[in-house]
């Protein structure tokens, strides 16, 4: 299966950058993966292209360069893609995304209560550095 | 580009939903989804992520991370390399003797997942 690619994803270094997602991953997700997971790849371009910040070291062996956008959504698509309804509240959209581009994982996650409600819950002690927006 | 992707998840939302475990190779993450609902992340522990439903907000599946350095701490017996394939129970094994993980509740529920919803191995397939 053919995968998808954009050109216009913010880079977390400055400017812009080619992402991708493999046609297998996108297989994977159509069997074995909620169907609503396979909807909200809707939201992935968006938060690729806005994202609220952008961490990088996802504090993993081999996954030390690899990044996770975070995006704050304000509508998506529901299971049947016909209408779109509002993004939960109190939730945030996290895309991860190798130092090569290829976009690994997407998803819902809580929010962080209080002064970072913007961001993932968990995040300070999940992510090496925050890298966007540059401070 | 949009097009592209609309026909990508379309062509999905036509394909029947399988209750099964994944291996995402380039991931080296173990996925597994028992019901197709609505659902959100959250982390357990560096290893262990559970997926909710975001109706009932009940456990309805997990992500097991590091699954190479799991297979490590628990050797290369159950490993059929020829195959590829390993007991999803092998993998438990090696989150289970990790020094600091989850307990309690939590280890409960993993145990229902393993033990009622998951039957046999995870192809550890190539990268794609």
């Amino acid at each position: 299966m053919v995968g998808f690619e954009m050109d216009d994803a913010i880079c977390p270094f400055g400017g812009t950058w080619a992402v991708r997602i493999s046609g297998t991953r996108i297989e994977r997700a159509h069997s074995h993966m909620p169907k609503q997971v396979l909807v909200d790849l809707f939201l992935v371009p968006d938060v690729l292209r806005s994202p609220v910040a952008i961490f990088q070291n996802l504090m993993r062996r081999d996954h030390g360069d690899d990044f996770c956008y975070v995006g704050a959504p304000e509508e998506r698509y529901s299971g049947d893609v016909t209408k779109k309804v509002p993004f939960p509240p109190g939730y945030v959209f996290v895309v991860m995304v190798s130092r090569c581009g290829e976009i690994r994982k997407w998803r819902l996650e809580p929010k962080e209560v209080g002064e970072h409600g913007s961001l993932p819950e968990g995040f300070s002690e999940r992510f090496g550095r925050r890298i966007w927006p540059a401070s | 580009m949009a097009g592209e992707l609309k026909k990508l998840i379309e062509d999905g939302l036509r394909t029947p939903f399988q209750s099964r475990p994944f291996y995402d190779p380039e991931d080296d993450a173990l996925t597994f989804y028992a019901k197709d609902e609505d659902s959100y992340a959250r982390r357990i522990d560096a290893v262990l992520t559970f997926f909710f439903s975001m109706v009932s907000h009940e456990p309805i599946g997990f992500e097991i991370k590091g699954v190479r350095d799991l297979l490590d701490r628990v050797g290369s017996f159950g490993l059929d390399l020829r195959a590829r394939r390993v007991a999803v129970k092998k993998i438990m094994m090696g989150y289970y003797l990790l020094p600091e993980r989850a307990t309690g509740d939590d280890i409960q529920v993993l145990e229902t997942f393993v033990t009622k919803d998951i039957d046999g191995d995870v192809e550890l397939s190539p990268a794609p």
